[in-house]
């Protein structure tokens, strides 16, 4: 294992390797910086970018914007009171309360820090625990995997939108959707109407750039109709410079908050479905709740910023533990990253432990590398970032609706995965208008040949009878689970509706 | 939201009758394998989908009352508004698809920032030109894929 770590360490740093998480960071900045831009509609634009890189480059790439994304959206959620990524929300309560005492530049370096250390902490969870877990799923069957891959859609279903039902319906759509293909056993094409491109498959750009980002730019579009496309910054109190800098014993103060609320984020955002929306509440009400002035919070408090920001980045590579540890992205940038694994010829899940081991580690030391990248970027570079939030949508919105179009035709169909990613962005657009969670959907699509594969040798081995699930004790028991989570977890709804801090987990 | 509800939970159980009563029907004519169909997956699919519709349906006729403060999400206007904007954007795309991506592309471009209300010339250009331009060279040089 040593020489394994070693060869990945190498395999790491390299400047082409440094340089694409550096790039990937820097965009995923601006796209938090951006509001209404979230991660995993960059993650789906930039994937065809990783085609002709290295797996390797592509990935920690593709992982750099998804933690530059998530670092980035403090920025708007302090300044602006508009949060960049919907887990930010919690991050306006007190940020931007600090920024009108003319504190934002002190609140900012303190997310900046509460994000690194936040996501630096969870990064090596992600690496304690994935191994092990990976070693322990190595060794089950399709009946066991069939039955996890049920729990798993009814949970994020439970868990991941208002409605359970509707959550359940998105689930298996996307499930659905991975069947129009050729037959795995048969080789018979099967529900693709006679469309040659769509043998291997629905193209992946096609439906995620569609349900992802071009149906946010029409809702974007939309909304801006009704309001207006300027983000206007408002004038902010000018603090002194004491205000402005954060103090080593205001950093030690809230030390304890980021500890506390990065165990929060790696708890809650290791679980399927939960997001990092959740997380972020969660930390922020334990922090006030511990608080000998908890009616302080929400008109200034470091704490409060510091509690949101660590665990919103602590749940983004503990979003990862269940991808790599047994292939089941948990979110909608798991899913499209995961996605981005099976592009470049790789299923994460415990196989990929076993067959290529230096570059699961090689990934990990490359998001350890992104953790330092990423807090001299923001040093560096915040109030440079801050500058983007004035760019209009009118600007943004046409440039991006340009790019799905492209990005869409570089998958390999050409003109036609375009058109496919037309319909899917009409469908993606309802799903949000009508609350169908399209983190359910792009779960369920993604894992769909999956689960079509384990499903019909689980048929197999169990002769199709139930009671022979009697010999399955482990399937029995996530069986179970998913039944359980269908009642139990549906409380999280509620408590995500009374808060109004709803996650779609991206 | 109510009335949404319904109408999609009556449009999915459409969508699964059509599916299991014509297309897979049509579609599942002639082969011949052993064990399980090819349609045992999308059968089973469509099952979970006709299951949730049912819960969604009885869940938005029997609970009225969960639905009491949720907005109406879409309205006619709005369903207008976003029809004609898809149209813009097929438009869009059909131009790149017939006359390529120096023609269709900074089109595209155009007509969104035009559609969203912004007038000046030179400030669609600016971004339409250059937008298309880098994207040319980004795709076509560094990723060597020909374009459209």
């Amino acid at each position: 294992m040593y020489q394994q770590v070693m060869q990945a360490a190498d395999n790491v740093l390299t400047f082409q390797v440094i340089a694409y998480i550096t790039f990937g960071l820097f965009i995923g900045y601006i796209v938090g910086v951006l509001p209404g831009m979230s991660r995993a509609t960059a993650i789906a634009l930039l994937i065809p970018i990783t085609y002709k890189l290295p797996a390797l480059t592509g990935i920690s790439f593709l992982i750099g914007v998804s933690k530059g994304g998530n670092t980035g959206s403090a920025l708007t959620a302090i300044l602006i009171n508009v949060p960049g990524e919907p887990q930010s929300v919690v991050t306006t309560l007190d940020g931007y309360p600090l920024t009108q005492q003319g504190k934002g530049q002190k609140a900012l370096k303190l997310a900046l820090i509460a994000s690194v250390l936040g996501d630096f902490l969870a990064t090596i969870a992600l690496i304690m625990l994935a191994q092990p877990l990976a070693a322990i799923a190595v060794g089950i069957g399709p009946v066991e995997l069939t039955a996890v891959l049920i729990f798993a859609i009814t949970f994020i279903a439970a868990v991941s939108g208002n409605s359970f039902y509707k959550g359940l319906i998105a689930g298996f759509l996307g499930l659905l959707l991975a069947a129009p293909r050729l037959d795995m056993e048969t080789g018979q094409p099967r529900l693709t109407f006679g469309f040659v491109d769509i043998y291997d498959g629905i193209p992946l750009l096609a439906v995620a750039i569609g349900t992802l980002a071009l149906s946010e730019m029409l809702v974007q579009i939309d909304r801006g109709w009704r309001g207006n496309y300027e983000h206007k910054v408002d004038t902010l109190a000018n603090g002194t410079p004491e205000d402005q800098r954060l103090s080593w014993s205001e950093f030690m103060l809230c030390l304890p908050t980021i500890l506390r609320a990065s165990v929060v984020g790696i708890g809650v955002g290791s679980v399927p479905g939960l997001g990092a929306s959740l997380s972020s509440f969660l930390a922020y009400a334990w922090t006030q709740n511990r608080d000998p002035a908890p009616e302080s919070f929400g008109k200034g408090r470091l704490e409060g910023v510091a509690a949101a920001e660590a665990a919103d980045n602590a749940s983004v590579p503990a979003g990862l533990i269940p991808m790599f540890a047994i292939g089941l992205p948990g979110s909608a940038s798991a899913a499209l990253l995961m996605g981005a694994f099976m592009l470049h010829g790789l299923t994460p899940g415990p196989s990929l432990f076993r067959d290529d081991a230096v570059l699961v580690y090689a990934i990990f030391i490359g998001m350890i590398v992104a953790s330092f990248i990423m807090l001299v970027m923001g040093m560096v570079g915040q109030n440079l970032f801050a500058r983007l939030i004035t760019v209009s949508e009118t600007i943004l919105v046409p440039i991006i609706v340009f790019i799905c179009v492209i990005g869409a035709y570089l998958e390999g169909s050409g003109m036609f995965s375009v058109y496919l990613m037309l319909v899917f962005a009409f469908f993606g657009y309802f799903m949000k208008k009508f609350d169908f969670s399209f983190v359910t959907f792009l779960v369920g699509f993604i894992l769909g040949p999956m689960a079509e594969l384990s499903l019909r040798q689980a048929m197999i081995i169990t002769d199709a009878k139930v009671t022979s699930l009697a010999n399955h004790p482990v399937a029995c028991v996530f069986l179970a689970l998913a039944v359980l989570s269908v009642w139990r977890f549906s409380a999280v709804n509620l408590l995500r509706q009374r808060t109004g801090a709803r996650a779609e987990g991206l | 939201m109510r009335k949404v509800d319904v109408f999609a939970g009556v449009g999915l159980l459409a969508f699964v009758a059509v599916m299991v009563f014509i297309v897979i029907p049509r579609e599942n004519s002639g082969g011949i394998w052993h064990g399980l169909s090819p349609y045992f997956y999308p059968m089973v699919m469509l099952a979970g989908i006709a299951l949730g519709s049912v819960g969604l349906l009885v869940q938005a006729l029997t609970k009225p009352k969960m639905y009491d403060d949720q907005p109406n999400p879409i309205t006619w206007a709005e369903l207008g508004f976003f029809l004609l904007i898809s149209a813009v954007i097929f438009a869009g795309v059909l131009i790149i698809h017939r006359f390529g991506m120096w023609v269709g592309g900074p089109l595209l471009i155009a007509a969104t920032m035009i559609f969203m209300g912004e007038l000046r010339p030179v400030r669609i250009a600016l971004v339409a030109l250059p937008t298309v331009g880098l994207t040319h060279f980004l795709v076509a040089y560094a990723l060597q894929i020909p374009l459209p």
